[in-house]
């Protein structure tokens, strides 16, 4: 039976969206009196509850997991243990601060949690991108056959093109570089995106008649 | 016979990553920290045509407007200088060419709130800011500069985020800048917070923004908010700017973000390492420009630079002063590749000798 439920409601849910995707409001010409996409609204917002009740289960999860793994004191619980206080401490200050009527607390929240720490923890850890980056470069971009060369030539007129100094030393740099991204890169670039988008697709109708296999399938065990 | 030892890696091959790693923060410090000092270490950034062409097209709508409300404006300011020039505050001014600035200023501001009032370009951009913490670095000056420009030229928008994090900068980007150039909440721009739901919530606003945006962040009805009055649905947006370093906003608001009869122009703002991605849609003219990391934000202030007023402050110095710091970063990661190429060359060399022999 539940099974049988999760495949009517995931089909339902994926003809409902594909039929007031594609097809006009009024299916038969010149009449008006019928919308496909009437009821839209109502069903757009059960969706979004939904998204809301998955936030919910998200939060229990993390407590299931981790509070597991620091009441047995399993290996690396007290990351668990941190990841727990930092939830717990940055949800009751961004509730009080949105709700209450304390502006030491939203002070607290704002300038030293989400600015003083969220902030900087999170700009470090894109900015370890850059080191990355340039380990990356040198260790890959080296002359070892014509299709390398070919790659570090572009890599770094791009790279050169982009910034000051690539101007300065002549202004045909920022052009060959807009070339590069816009006639070599972006065929590539768009042949990737495509072939993501058609097994997308696929997945999408596996799902959607519930071909895959998963909990759906297994009816939820 | 014991084994021949293995041939020992060429230095220049083989430099530890801890040590390119410190050249680079070396290098990426060195120039914010003289900067602090000396303003000649900076370096005009590299004119970006993507920049431009969003630059271009934000003119474009105020020039648009402009037409739009020039008839009204043309049969109202003589009777607003006529009226004005009656105050009794400009009557103490002695001095005639202040007299004159400041009976202008004052006739600007009145025919601003009347046209306002008078709803003859009933249009608002969209800015949808997905700032984080993460992002911070590229997208907060991409967000000020395109926020600075469309406050400039007095274009109503609404900022609104997809992501949770990125709330906090819904609201302090547009207050720093309107406290720079004197502008007021409600009226120049509109804030809507954090926006749950993804691609069905731009599905639904494509068709009636009030109905699905509801009220704003300080919970003012969307219709009382007055940018926002006789605002319907994405047939009155001229332009979606989506500044983001997430994978697959743009593309939820290129394809779901439409009224029935129109969509509006979308223009991009992302992160240095997705501008590949961002391209295809630049192109394909999905977008009609981009902003390309913190070079896209340092070529738009630029931009700003030749537009702006004498009495309105200079756009941020903080995207070229990076720019100059990412300037050292590259040309030290040029000189990497180069070191590691002339090791590739010399190894190359050293066993070609060997195998010649003696």
């Amino acid at each position: 039976m539940r099974k049988w439920l999760i495949i009517v409601f995931t089909f339902l849910g994926g003809i409902y969206f594909f039929i007031a995707f594609f097809l006009p409001e009024h299916i038969v010409a010149g009449r008006t009196d019928f919308q496909w996409t009437r009821y839209n609204d109502e069903i757009s917002d059960a969706f979004q509850v939904i998204f809301y009740v998955s936030i919910g289960l998200g939060v229990i999860n993390i407590f299931r997991v981790y509070g597991y793994q620091v009441v047995r004191g399993r290996k690396g619980w007290p990351n668990a243990l941190a990841l727990i206080i930092g939830m717990l401490v940055m949800t009751v200050a961004g509730l009080w601060s949105e709700f209450g009527k304390s502006d030491a607390v939203s002070a607290f929240f704002q300038d030293f949690l989400f600015t003083g720490i969220y902030n900087n923890l999170g700009s470090a850890m894109f900015s370890l991108l850059a080191f990355y980056i340039a380990g990356a470069a040198y260790r890959s971009f080296r002359v070892q056959s014509v299709e390398a060369g070919l790659m570090m030539l572009a890599a770094l007129v791009v790279m050169i093109g982009q910034i000051p100094l690539g101007f300065y030393l002549s202004a045909k740099f920022p052009v060959v570089r807009n070339w590069l991204m816009s006639q070599v890169s972006t065929p590539g670039i768009r042949a990737i995106i495509f072939g993501i988008v058609v097994a997308m697709l696929v997945t999408a109708v596996r799902m959607w008649l519930s071909l895959e296999k998963g909990r759906a399938r297994a009816g939820g065990r | 016979m014991p084994a021949e030892p293995a041939p020992k890696p060429f230095w220049l091959l083989s430099i530890d990553r801890r040590v390119v790693y410190l050249f680079l923060l070396v290098a990426l410090t060195t120039p914010l920290v003289v900067q602090k000092f000396t303003s000649h270490l900076t370096m005009k950034p590299a004119p970006l045509p993507s920049a431009r062409k969003l630059f271009d097209r934000i003119e474009q709508i105020a020039k648009e407007r402009d037409e739009a409300v020039r008839p009204f404006r043309e049969k109202r300011r003589p009777e607003l200088e006529a009226k004005l020039a009656e105050s009794d505050d400009l009557k103490k001014v002695t001095d005639p060419a202040k007299r004159q600035a400041d009976l202008n200023t004052a006739v600007e501001k009145a025919l601003a709130e009347e046209v306002r009032a008078a709803r003859l370009w009933n249009k608002i951009v969209i800015l949808g800011s997905e700032v984080e913490p993460q992002t911070r670095g590229e997208l907060y000056p991409q967000a000020e500069a395109v926020i600075r420009h469309l406050m400039m030229r007095r274009i109503p928008f609404a900022v609104m985020t997809l992501t949770a994090p990125g709330v906090g900068y819904t609201r302090a980007i547009p207050d720093k800048v309107a406290r720079e150039l004197g502008r007021d909440y409600g009226k120049d721009w509109a804030n809507f917070g954090y926006q749950v739901g993804g691609s069905l919530r731009l599905q639904q606003m494509g068709k009636n923004i009030p109905a699905t945006l509801k009220e704003d962040v300080n919970r003012t009805p969307v219709e009382k908010v007055p940018c926002m009055q006789g605002i319907k649905d994405a047939g009155d947006v001229p332009l979606v700017i989506e500044i983001s370093g997430l994978v697959g906003t743009l593309g939820s608001w290129i394809n779901y973000f439409a009224s029935e009869k129109s969509r509006p122009d979308m223009a991009n703002g992302c992160t240095a390492v997705s501008v590949t991605d961002s391209f295809a849609y630049l192109e394909s003219k999905q977008i009609v420009g981009l902003l390309e990391g913190i070079a896209g934000a340092a070529a738009y202030n630029e931009f700003l630079a030749e537009i702006r007023e004498p009495d309105q402050p200079y756009p941020s110095a903080g995207p070229r002063n990076h720019m100059t710091s990412q300037t050292v970063a590259h040309v030290l990661i040029v000189l990497f590749v180069a070191l590691g190429n002339l090791g590739v060359i010399l190894a190359a060399l050293a066993r070609r000798r060997k195998g010649a022999g003696p």
